[in-house]
């Protein structure tokens, strides 16, 4: 058994819906034992998401988005509107090394598991909360949701036609986007943790998480004073650049040229027709110039093959072509096969499903989706008898006393 | 430096795929030295620069994405700058790099070769397909990995053509966030084993990880979401919708959420029917439902519908550009632009951390072509004499 990164660390996790599982879920996937805190009245909201499996949308176990962001973890249910609920996350914050939560600003404190309350039990611990907003400034109680998160970070304004509306991308990218954020800031504090043994408080604002990957485009703002707009798929330097109509319906090629060199290759492997000869289009200056017309001359070319050949024949030719994948071409792509990105977990409810796996390999300690998403409250009378040591009568009487609905 | 009390060292010799990964480790604390070309790197050279100027000191991309690192030349090409990155890379405790697979090989400068002079080293190769497989040397830019990775199937209208999101730098953010994932998983795995390894991350699969939503439903059910122009594929109620003015952005995660839209709106179809308090009920007749909310919104401007929202708990949301991000009071009580002196350029602001709130650390600019030579190579032990001979002999 090979060892993992995080074997060591324990991780008690308050997060629900996307971005915060997702991060748990990468730390979990590198071998941090993830204890995750859910309640029956308050279950995940990701249960209750899509896909579902035929048949299972009523199933609290029966979601795919589910499924995936939560394989490796274990499920513990405590109320923490219950004092004896609140001091058993107490404690188990005493026998951990990570905490992190998702909830609007104000959420922990009423729980009373605000930063002194966390430091107090466990002076080493690394918290990090990871709302909408962050937990200061005037908006940190706004409610935010990824699609809140794509509009506000400017992610949608870039995204579309000059001439037309602003467009999003169809799935919970900024979620994503914040998981990964917080992932980064936890995996940093950890190793500054090993080195200095102290512990800490991070406030990640998902805004933020998002708003930083456009720096040059708000650079462009505070040193030009320009306002950069959507420009469907062109580039302010290099064209040809976009996506190209292929030969059946809904099919399409894209196509990077990066300059002169590129394009020399690009019209000979297009079998130098007479227009790809025009003097306008020799220089990088004239392409852009032109690229309407561009455009208009290598859709007709692409329009007329199959997407596949297209790309294969400018690969050869060494320029930068793709094909549009959906989720259909990606469950068969040879190179994401090759390289074993979907992999099969045994599922209770869902049986085997083959989930993303890690974009990382780690030649000597790599990653893994290894064991399915807890059923809810799965592990709670182990994890509480084995991590806090507490007996069976213990255990039925805080049942009795509802701490752990 | 391998194992020792101080922050990490960090040679970068990355392009757009992992150069803001690198950028998160300095932010972060690391010792990032950037061992460019004496030209220059080819970040230098991209649009659009301050001012307009061309101007190897004032691409945009390179302002950003090297804030807070040093910057040495080097030309890896000839041997004697190979010998020099050798003792660098007895220096180090990452090195991430950014060629084609098999390309630092060639120079006897692979991951079995540093391996040999630092078995501490973690050597993270970004790559658009990773080091292994079919497509492994493919040719990428960021449109084609958007295209390749599923995420530009949905990105974009259903009767127009697919679209690259936000102009690719999606593409180097979310690369450079698993580069940096991947590094400090490297970094905290030596603390238990004492060596060093080889992180493969492979871009196409960075987005993918992405598209989890849609290939779990295509697994179940067989059915691809397609471009759902300013829609959420998987969530009822989720997006852009038009306004009197505009657009305006709207999210309904939760029962509760509904019952305020509901409320809200007073639609008496939508609030007689319980059903629609549930996500996946909700989500089978989202077409009526976001009908409905477009011809209701479209009577309002944008501001009202952004007022009211808020004043309603709801995830509403105005659709900003990078001067409402400039002059946001969050961003700016939060004290998320951090100033930093260029030496040249002067004083200018770019985004900071996000997180730490109450340390946000002094940050540096990005570095003049160079302008670190003297100070990280007298750090190895080369004498002034010696960085100058270098100078002349091009090497540096």
């Amino acid at each position: 058994m090979p060892r993992l990164p995080l074997e060591n660390v324990r991780v008690i996790d308050l997060t629900q819906a996307v971005a915060g599982p997702f991060a748990t879920m990468l730390l979990a996937d590198y071998g941090a034992e993830v204890i995750k805190i859910e309640s029956r009245t308050r279950a995940d909201l990701a249960r209750r998401w899509r896909p579902f499996a035929p048949g299972k949308e009523q199933d609290l176990n029966g979601s795919g988005l589910f499924a995936s962001l939560n394989r490796n973890k274990k499920s513990v249910t405590i109320n923490l509107k219950h004092p004896r609920g609140v001091e058993l996350v107490k404690r188990l914050l005493g026998r951990g090394d990570v905490i992190v939560e998702n909830f609007s600003a104000r959420v922990m404190a009423g729980l009373g598991l605000d930063w002194p309350a966390i430091r107090a039990a466990n002076p080493q611990i690394i918290y990090v909360s990871m709302s909408g907003f962050g937990h200061t400034g005037p908006h940190r109680d706004w409610p935010s949701f990824n699609m809140t998160i794509q509009a506000l970070s400017g992610l949608s304004f870039l995204t579309g036609f000059p001439d037309q509306g602003p467009l999003v991308i169809g799935n919970s990218w900024a979620d994503f986007v914040g998981g990964l954020q917080a992932t980064v800031a936890i995996l940093a504090a950890l190793e500054r943790r090993a080195r200095t043994r102290q512990g800490e408080r991070l406030d990640l604002s998902q805004y933020e998480a998002n708003v930083t990957l456009l720096g040059p485009v708000l650079l462009d703002y505070l040193l030009n004073g320009r306002v950069e707009n959507r420009r469907g798929n062109r580039r302010a330097d290099i064209a040809p650049h976009g996506s190209y109509p292929a030969k059946d319906p809904d099919t399409w090629c894209v196509i990077s040229v990066a300059d002169d060199a590129a394009w020399a290759r690009f019209a000979e492997a297009l079998g130098a027709p007479p227009w790809s000869l025009d003097p306008r289009f020799s220089t990088g200056d004239g392409r852009l110039e032109h690229a309407d017309e561009l455009d208009r001359r290598i859709g007709e070319w692409t329009a007329r093959r199959p997407a596949r050949e297209v790309i294969e024949h400018l690969q050869a030719a060494g320029i930068a072509a793709g094909l549009l994948q959906t989720e259909a071409d990606l469950a068969c792509d040879p190179q994401l096969a090759q390289r074993g990105f979907l992999q099969e977990v045994l599922h209770p409810v869902l049986g085997r499903i083959p989930l993303p796996g890690t974009p990382m390999r780690l030649s000597g300690t790599p990653g893994s989706a290894r064991a399915p998403s807890p059923r809810l409250g799965a592990e709670t009378e182990a994890v509480l008898s084995e991590i806090l040591g507490l007996t069976s009568s213990e255990l039925a009487d805080l049942a009795r006393s509802g701490a752990l609905t | 430096m391998t194992g020792t009390g101080e922050s990490p060292r960090v040679l970068d010799l990355t392009g757009p795929l992992a150069i803001y990964g690198t950028r998160l480790m300095a932010d972060l604390g690391a010792d990032v030295i950037r061992v460019e070309d004496p030209a220059g790197d080819s970040i230098r050279r991209s649009p659009p620069f301050a001012g307009d100027v061309p101007d190897p000191e004032k691409s945009l991309a390179h302002l950003s994405f090297n804030t807070n690192k040093r910057s040495v030349t080097l030309d890896l090409r000839s041997a004697r700058g190979q010998e020099i990155f050798r003792r660098l890379v007895k220096t180090a405790d990452i090195l991430v790099e950014t060629f084609s697979p098999g390309y630092l090989e060639t120079l006897d400068l692979g991951y079995a070769a540093l391996r040999e002079i630092n078995p501490g080293l973690i050597m993270a190769s970004v790559t658009p397909f990773g080091q292994t497989g079919p497509s492994a040397a493919w040719e990428a830019s960021e449109i084609t990995l958007w295209a390749m990775s599923g995420l530009m199937s949905i990105t974009g209208d259903s009767n127009g053509p697919p679209v690259l999101a936000a102009q690719g730098y999606l593409v180097t953010g979310v690369a450079g966030l698993y580069t940096a994932i991947g590094s400090y998983l490297g970094l905290l795995a030596r603390r238990l084993t004492g060596e060093g390894q080889h992180v493969d991350v492979s871009a196409q699969e960075a987005l993918a990880s992405t598209m989890v939503q849609g290939l779990v439903e295509y697994l179940f059910n067989q059915r691809i979401t397609g471009r759902m122009g300013a829609k959420h594929g998987h969530i009822a109620v989720a997006g852009n919708y038009t306004c009197k003015d505009g657009f305006w952005s709207l999210s309904i995660g939760s029962a509760e959420h509904w019952h305020r839209l509901v409320e809200w709106i007073g639609d008496q179809e939508l609030a007689t029917n319980p059903a629609l308090a549930d996500e996946p009920e909700r989500y089978r007749v989202r077409h009526l439902v976001n009908e409905k909310i477009e011809a209701w919104a479209r009577q309002q401007t944008r501001a009202e519908l952004v007022a009211e929202g808020q004043a309603r708990q709801l995830p509403v949301a105005s659709i900003n550009t990078a001067a409402d991000l400039v002059a946001d009071p969050q961003l700016g009580a939060r004290g998320y632009f951090v100033a930093v002196d260029h030496p040249t350029l002067g004083t200018f602001r770019v985004p900071g951390l996000v997180t730490d709130v109450l340390n946000r650390p002094r940050f540096r600019p990005a570095p003049l072509l160079g302008q670190h030579n003297e100070e990280v190579y007298g750090e190895i032990g080369l004498s002034q004499e010696a960085v100058q001979g270098l100078r002349e002999a091009g090497i540096i």
